[in-house]
């Protein structure tokens, strides 16, 4: 069965954010709410969709994650260097505010 | 170098007043992120895969010393205190927030 998590960028700042159980937006992947099969992804990305998303992030879209005792994880390339942040002067970016 | 006079100086002032408003009534949701778009493609604000990045054009890649220290207090104040020179020989802003 599908896991799948909602994944935008916030619009005020761009930076990467994930769908939280609470409907809110958290910078964390481990936050994520998890949606398992096809209606209950497609609900939580209709979620995301609304008018009232639309002022708080840009583009959200559903990605795959693994779930490792209810924590998601990212699969894809792309998706782990989204949650980590740039790969190169990790003194500058998202990895050095996280330290 | 680039000689700026009174008609670039009243030209930037109109559209970053132009802007202003766009980014306003974006924020407001009074603009959907699809009308937003080439509003901001157009003023140099690119939604990158970690967060939005500035790219300001240095004309013949080149400037003053006063030019230069406007552009590092930018960089402080409203970045991550760094800005990415490149190629093209303009400088990018890889933090920077709408609001």
């Amino acid at each position: 069965m599908t896991a799948q998590i909602v994944t935008a960028n916030r619009l005020t700042d761009g930076l990467v954010v994930y769908l939280d159980g609470a409907g809110a937006w958290s910078e964390r992947v481990e936050d994520a709410r998890i949606g398992r099969g096809e209606a209950e992804c497609a609900a939580l990305q209709a979620s995301a969709e609304t008018p009232g998303q639309a002022v708080l992030v840009v583009g959200p879209y559903l990605m795959d994650v693994a779930a490792e005792n209810g924590t998601p994880r990212p699969i894809s390339n792309r998706e782990v260097i989204r949650a980590q942040g740039p790969t190169v002067r990790l003194d500058l970016g998202k990895q050095a505010e996280r330290a | 170098m680039y000689r700026y006079d009174e008609f670039d100086r009243t030209l930037v002032l109109e559209r970053v007043a132009q802007f202003r408003g766009q980014v306003a009534r974006r924020l407001s949701g009074e603009l959907t992120e699809e009308e937003f778009r080439p509003l901001r493609l157009m003023n140099g604000l690119y939604l990158q895969l970690h967060a939005y990045m500035l790219r300001v054009a240095i004309p013949y890649g080149t400037f003053s010393a006063r030019q230069m220290r406007a552009l590092a207090q930018i960089a402080r104040r409203y970045d991550k205190g760094y800005g990415h020179f490149t190629t093209r020989q303009n400088i990018q802003y890889n933090w920077p927030k709408l609001e």
